[in-house]
């Protein structure tokens, strides 16, 4: 025989497992209604199923004209890769840097820089050989500077290495010093890559070709 | 009566294959509806989601291009389910989200120290998402990603959900019920680390989706 402090613990816990049982089965039915009609009123379209079919292909065909053709750079920040296609294959592969995410605020507290590769479709909008950096203010305020009175001070002939490529917004892909870095997310929001790399892309990538950052 | 038995017999048999050759070479309702709200998305230059839980897998996806692909393992619905719906991320939300890092000027470019180690740098790395998040759209509609763990943290992850989403979501729905306000719940299980911290990566607040539920 049980004593009565047993019974009344296994009544307890009787109790709360039923409670339990009764509140999951109410919460699933009532979810399962709600799915129910979330189907329901999809369902009370009636669309003929040869408009539906034109109506796809006419969509599908319009899909297809978006889709870049010819030369276009795939530019993965989350991998540090960046690939170089044509119709769909791969012609190249190589080992970037993207930006740090690394947020910087101006001494007056006025502005502040978040140093992100930026993501979306763009496009090759200048082709320079042994390019010039006309360092920003960040540049100056980052290493704990003043900014310079002089303009030809902020001229850097030496940081974007021998190619850069111009995606927009002062935005490059560019040669980098810090090889050892590539693969890392380092930058203030330009793509770095090695030298051998940024040869043969700057090569093969024509004026105005897609970049797709994501 | 034999010869017209035989007649209603071939006639069904040719309407049957008509609706099975029909099903099959047509486009349903749902179909067309992805791609319409997909051109839509695919007009503008910015990147898109696309959770089609037909095919169990999360794309990402630019001008009608898939850009990255994941197989989901495991997914879960709850509450209100159907068709297509295109929806922008309200806000992605993680026990331990990782923080950007405010620069002090002067001591910013650790890397142009030739002794610099590379492993100490503190940068957004695709190795600091999160594998366990929720995605909040709009409509009270939560996408909760994880990943699958093996050993004895799947077991204690388990018992947690079983909690959580087991009693608590039970709760919710009647409380919910009862006020007449439906939401619905997601949950994407990723078999490999880097699925779930690629979609952290990639995903962010105003950028769109569209989710596709099976038919």
């Amino acid at each position: 025989m049980l004593s009565k402090k047993s019974r009344i613990f296994l009544g307890l816990a009787g109790g709360v497992v039923l409670a339990v049982a009764a509140v999951m089965t109410t919460g699933r039915m009532i979810a399962g209604s709600w799915a129910r009609s979330a189907a329901g009123g999809e369902q009370s379209q009636d669309v003929p199923a040869k408009q539906l079919e034109s109506k796809a292909k006419q969509l599908a065909s319009r899909m297809k004209n978006l889709t870049p053709r010819g030369t276009y750079l795939l530019i993965d920040t989350a991998e540090n890769r960046l690939r170089v296609m044509r119709d769909g294959k791969i012609l190249q592969e190589a080992i970037v840097s993207c930006g740090s995410g690394d947020m910087l605020q101006d001494p007056s507290g006025e502005k502040k820089w978040i140093f992100d590769t930026p993501r979306g479709e763009f496009s090759v909008s200048s082709k320079l050989v042994n390019p010039t950096w006309i360092k920003p203010d960040w540049a100056f305020y980052e290493e704990g500077e003043d900014l310079p009175k002089n303009y030809n001070d902020r001229i850097d002939n030496d940081t974007l290495g021998d190619y850069a490529l111009g995606i927009g917004d002062g935005y490059f892909i560019h040669g980098t010093l810090y090889t050892r870095l590539l693969g890392r997310n380092v930058t203030h929001g330009c793509v770095r890559v090695g030298d051998k790399d940024l040869k043969s892309i700057y090569q093969i990538v024509p004026m105005g070709a897609k970049v797709y950052i994501y | 009566m034999g010869k017209r038995a035989s007649w209603a017999c071939l006639a069904g048999l040719v309407l049957s294959l008509g609706v099975v050759l029909g099903q099959d070479a047509g486009v349903s309702s749902r179909k067309t509806a992805f791609l319409e709200q997909e051109y839509a998305l695919a007009k503008n230059p910015s990147t898109y989601f696309v959770f089609n839980f037909e095919t169990a897998t999360v794309a990402l996806k630019s001008r009608g291009l898939t850009l990255k692909e994941w197989p989901v393992a495991k997914m879960r619905m709850w509450g209100r389910a159907g068709g297509v719906m295109t929806y922008p991320l309200v806000k992605k939300t993680a026990y331990r989200a990782p923080q950007r890092k405010d620069i002090t000027p002067g001591k910013a470019e650790e890397e142009k120290k030739p002794a610099a180690k590379t492993d100490d740098l503190d940068i957004l790395e695709l190795g600091k998402m999160p594998v366990d998040y929720t995605l909040e759209l709009p409509e009270d509609i939560r996408i909760k990603v994880r990943f699958q763990k093996k050993g004895v943290a799947r077991i204690i992850g388990g018992l947690g959900r079983f909690f959580s989403r087991g009693i608590g979501r039970s709760v919710k729905t009647i409380i919910r019920g009862a006020k007449k306000r439906p939401f619905t719940d997601i949950e994407l299980v990723f078999a490999e680390e880097n699925a779930a911290k690629n979609i952290y990566w990639a995903f962010f607040e105003g950028q769109n989706c569209i989710l596709y539920w099976p038919e």
